[in-house]
């Protein structure tokens, strides 16, 4: 037990014991009686007369039922507390985790049914340790002050140092969740940048005096309180240091579990672009496997439910720091277990997709609802219609074809190419396919030789300054591939493994500040690269696929027809959705006026689009389907409704680590482990209203025995 | 047991013996536990042989006899000289002692009211039977003694309240006999007034020392005496009369209505105690009085001394015929 206030609670013991003690032996106001003898009464009190005064105070009940009230009173006023700090003057900064995790509703273990979120239990944790927090003495003492941070990938600083109570409780209530992932680093960097810059002091001023300015370093270390799971993702990055105190208030249960969706991807197959293949990864990060139904939701009516079984995951322990305390649990590292389905169903229009998990009513299931449920906005299927530029190359015309059956290909001679690009014809287009013919620079293009149709060009490359810079074929023709960008939407899916080019390699080079992106390194420079922006863009292999192995790989029509759905923009991976924590940016047609952002929970929000249509709005902090809307032209992407242009985009967890929400018992910042204190109560247990308490029950035990004395 | 701030006093013989009580009183006679020795010739029969018509013995003649005393019958018809003795019959002293210190102004009804009543039927019963009555009064500190016989002191004139006037240690109404003193025994006791602190040993010193001859002597306190009783009690005791003590105690004494914090006053001295009244110092105090009645009856029957208590409500036909009667004192 600890004293907030004891020297308070000293001086008045100091005044007060002796006042009441000296109160007994001064005389009463009594009244007078005159008695025809005091003999007997002397006689029959002269026990309780006795000379001595500790014998008085001896038998003397009531002054020592006064004394106990008295010391209990005291008590009070030094303001006991079991557990809790009482180091004056301290300066912590709570740092309240509000990531997605933290809404996992295992937040009170002991009641599981109450269905408390971790975020819940934080912010009562935090306010637990605000109260315990030491206010300032009447007799000057330094009070503690704390600062509020509450973060996710971001971090917020909500209220800086302040001693005051109330305006750190206001803010610990007014947290909400988000549904972003979590990261420390940016508040821990936040905490300590708000320390006090240390003073030194240099000889050298002027007359001999010192000098004072101000260290890099900072003064002391910070107080981290922080509040959380533990499932943090960038603790290796926080650099915590030695004169750093951190104190882990860990909540959530470690046996918790939660399966969720981690990835959605659809695609229309290329011939059929009626037929929508969506693809679900699910991940769980139960120690057992699990059954669960997706069901798959296109608008909002059911199109289909799969039963997946995602086997159990992988709990692993890192290995202790041999310098870490005596007793510290080792960090957990889980490993989900991954599953996936995927579904197939004849979808030609667009709409808003929604996978959600169907849970078995268990009642030690799924803590996190968040990953349950994931968004995409499909746009309608549409066969392209590209145009082929070439002297001849059946192979590129069949896959061209293989696209798009419905009409012929339109083949274009090159010695026409030039002026077929600047016809209406060719601005009807979704894509042009330049087959070893690329516009020569001098052409009357703004934007140097991209033509205004998106182009996937073939064995030829682009001049400068949109292309790289060309110092003409390698001396032996002959290039090998290095690394390719497997991410990038024209490649995905394809390998270049086997790639042999021979022949047709040139030596590429890119500037910087050249538009130019290499998709595709090899060993004379990029071998396939993307440049441009907007409707000026080209996806450009730079060698003759006629002369090298890549015909005959699957790769190639693959690529062919993954790259001019890129440049069409009709990809569906092009960007599929945001996730919480990024923020939404979107390119809207530049003469889009009016756009206003409608959140998940139908919130509005005004957007202003910059000159160039960009639209940003961030950071995200919910998934769900946020709709842009507009007064304006709609892109190719969006719909029009109830006179506006608008555009639904999806915002999803799909975050794996942060689906697993094992609450980590022991965090390791790079080297330093921090163990938590779960499961014990950080908040003072104030004890000066039992102490109180106590006051009044023993004066009213006082008054009941002075009453019994006194009954006649 | 408070002292009363303004006593009810009685103003005449009317109120102080019960005119109802007086018949009652008429067929009672004073009696000693001893047979004594009288002063005067009365209706109580002496040991001593005197000229009574009650036949005590026969002695033989030595000259001097009285020759009217010798029985003839005898002589006739034994030839010889006897003398005819006859009881001789004497009156009886009876000395009422009343402790007039201001303690025995308190209690409700006043512990000095009922001692007032009580010596005016004593002294009616033993006026009625031609006995010698003496009434004393022990108060006040100077040593002034009243030997006037029948002429008793004057009261006091200054009131409660003023500094009390120096009064004698012991006054006195004495020797008075027959039915047509009682004015005199009356006016005695309505001129008394309880004041002052009593000084029980000296004044018993005094009574004994001017006391004459042998008698019932009946003493009235409340023996609420700081410098003690023993010594007082002994004198009185010592020269052969039979010596009744009665201890009179007011109901409040007995069962005290005190509570709170209280600063008791002495009413004789002024002495000082701080209390806190509670249930056990209640019960203390019972015990303690209790005990000091003990010690007193326990004083009393090593000398021979008959100690009667009595409350201060008890009526005073009730105190007659019942306790005096049943300890003896009256018959």
């Amino acid at each position: 037990m600890t004293f907030l206030t004891p020297l308070l609670a000293g001086l008045a013991a100091a005044v007060a014991v002796p006042a009441l003690v000296l109160l007994y032996f001064l005389k009463l106001r009594r009244r007078e009686v005159e008695v025809s003898t005091t003999y007997l009464w002397k006689k029959a009190i002269q026990d309780l007369q006795a000379n001595a005064p500790f014998q008085k105070l001896r038998n003397n009940v009531l002054l020592i039922l006064q004394l106990l009230a008295l010391a209990a009173a005291l008590l009070g006023l030094a303001q006991p507390q079991l557990r809790g700090q009482v180091s004056g003057g301290r300066r912590a900064v709570i740092a309240i985790d509000r990531s997605a995790s933290m809404s996992s509703t295992d937040g009170d273990p002991a009641n599981p049914g109450a269905r408390t979120t971790r975020l819940e239990r934080a912010k009562r944790q935090a306010r637990e340790f605000v109260q315990s927090m030491r206010e300032p003495t009447l007799w000057g003492g330094a009070g503690d002050m704390a600062m509020l941070v509450a973060f996710d990938t971001r971090a917020d600083l909500l209220v800086n140092f302040t001693a005051s109570k109330p305006e750190l409780l206001r803010a610990i209530d007014a947290i909400a969740p988000t549904d972003a992932p979590s990261a420390f680093a940016d508040a821990f960097a936040v905490a300590r940048a708000h320390l006090p810059d240390r003073i030194i002091a240099e000889a050298g001023g002027a007359g001999g005096g010192e000098v004072f300015k101000l260290d890099e370093q900072k003064e002391g270390g910070v107080d981290i309180q922080l509040f959380s799971d533990g499932r943090i993702a960038d603790l290796d990055k926080v650099r915590v240091q030695a004169e750093d105190a951190v104190t882990y208030h860990a909540v959530g249960s470690e046996r918790s579990w939660s399966a969720g969706i981690t990835e959605l991807r659809a695609g229309r197959e290329l011939d059929k672009p009626d037929t929508l293949s969506l693809f679900v990864a699910l991940s769980s990060s139960r120690p057992e496997p699990y059954t669960v139904d997706v069901q798959l939701a296109i608008d909002g009516a059911v199109a289909g439910i799969q039963r997946a079984t995602i086997p159990a995951a992988v709990t692993a322990e890192l290995p202790v720091p041999t310098d870490a305390p005596e007793g510290t649990r080792p960090v957990t590292e889980v490993t989900p277990a991954t599953t996936g389905v995927s579904f197939r169903v004849l979808r030609p229009e667009g709409g808003v997709l929604t996978a959600t998990l169907l849970h078995p009513d268990t009642p030690d299931g799924d803590a996190l609802r968040t990953d349950d449920v994931a968004y995409l906005i499909l746009p309608p299927g549409r066969l392209l219609d590209v145009a082929l530029i070439t002297d001849g190359n059946p192979l590129v015309e069949s896959i061209l074809q293989a696209m798009n059956p419905s009409k012929p290909v339109r083949v274009v001679p090159t010695a026409s190419a030039a002026a077929f690009l600047r016809s209406a014809d060719a601005s009807g287009l979704d894509a042009v396919v330049l087959d070893r013919w690329a516009p020569s620079a001098g052409a009357d293009s703004p934007e140097g030789v991209l033509p205004e149709v998106p182009a996937l060009v073939f064995g030829a490359t682009l001049a400068a300054p949109v292309g790289p810079i060309d110092a003409g074929p390698t001396q032996t023709g002959r290039a090998e591939v290095l690394s390719w960008r497997r991410e990038h939407p024209a490649l995905r899916g394809v390998s270049l493994d086997a790639l042999k080019i021979a022949g047709s390699a040139r030596a590429l080079s890119v500037p910087a500040g050249s538009p130019v992106l290499s998709l595709v390194d090899g060993t004379s420079g990029p071998l396939i690269y993307a440049t441009g922006s907007g409707a000026r863009r080209a996806v450009v292999v730079a060698f003759d696929p006629l002369q090298t192995t890549w015909p005959w790989d699957i790769g190639y029509v693959l690529f062919t027809a993954k790259a001019l759905q890129f440049l069409a923009g009709t990809d569906d991976e092009s960007a599929p959705y945001f996730r919480p924590g990024q923020t939404l940016a979107q390119r809207l047609p530049p003469e889009a006026t009016g756009v206003r952002l409608v959140l998940p929970d139908n919130q509005e929000r005004p957007v202003v689009p910059a000159p160039t249509g960009e639209v940003t709005y961030g950071p995200i902090e919910r998934i769900g389907v946020y709709t842009l809307s507009w007064d304006g032209v709609p892109g190719p992407r969006d719909v029009r409704a109830d006179g506006r242009s608008r555009r639904a985009v999806a915002v999803n967890l799909a975050d794996q680590r942060e689906s697993a929400i094992q609450a980590a018992p022991t965090l390791l910042f790079g080297s330093r482990v921090v163990s938590a204190q779960a499961g014990q109560s950080i908040g003072a247990l104030r004890l000066w209203p039992w102490a109180l308490l106590v006051c009044l029950g023993v004066i009213v035990l006082e008054w009941w025995v002075y009453n019994k004395k006194m009954a006649l | 047991m408070q002292t009363l701030q303004s006593p009810t006093r009685p103003r005449s013989i009317d109120q102080l013996l019960d005119p109802r009580l007086v018949s009652r009183l008429s067929q009672l006679d004073v009696t000693s536990r001893k047979i004594l020795a009288g002063k005067l010739k009365g209706e109580r029969r002496s040991k001593r042989r005197g000229q009574s018509v009650e036949f005590a013995d026969h002695r033989l003649y030595v000259p001097g006899d009285d020759l009217r005393h010798i029985d003839w019958n005898i002589f006739g018809r034994l030839d010889r000289l006897f003398l005819k003795l006859f009881l001789e019959e004497e009156d009886l002293g009876l000395h009422v002692v009343l402790d007039a210190s201001r303690s025995h102004d308190a209690g409700e009804p006043s512990k000095w009211l009922f001692m007032q009543r009580l010596a005016c039927a004593l002294g009616y019963v033993a006026l009625s039977n031609l006995h010698r009555l003496t009434v004393w009064s022990m108060a006040g500190a100077s040593i002034t003694l009243s030997e006037r016989a029948g002429a008793p002191d004057e009261p006091p004139e200054a009131g409660r309240g003023e500094p009390e006037p120096e009064r004698p240690v012991v006054s006195a109404v004495r020797d008075l006999r027959g039915r047509r003193r009682l004015a005199d025994l009356a006016r005695f006791l309505l001129g008394q007034e309880p004041m002052g602190v009593a000084s029980f040993t000296e004044a018993a010193k005094r009574i004994a020392l001017a006391r004459r001859g042998k008698g019932v002597m009946v003493v009235l306190s409340d023996f609420f005496i700081k410098e003690g009783y023993q010594d007082g009690l002994r004198l009185l005791a010592g020269r052969g009369f039979d010596l009744f003590a009665v201890q009179v105690l007011s109901p409040q004494e007995v069962e005290p209505t005190l509570g709170g914090d209280l600063r008791l006053r002495d009413c004789e001295d002024g002495d000082l105690a701080d209390v806190t009244i509670t249930a056990p110092l209640l019960a203390r105090y019972k015990q303690t009085l209790a005990a000091y009645s003990a010690r007193l009856r326990d004083f009393c029957a090593r000398r021979d001394v008959t100690l009667q208590v009595m409350r201060s409500d008890t009526p005073v036909e009730s105190a007659l015929l019942d306790h005096f009667r049943r300890r003896g004192l009256l018959a």
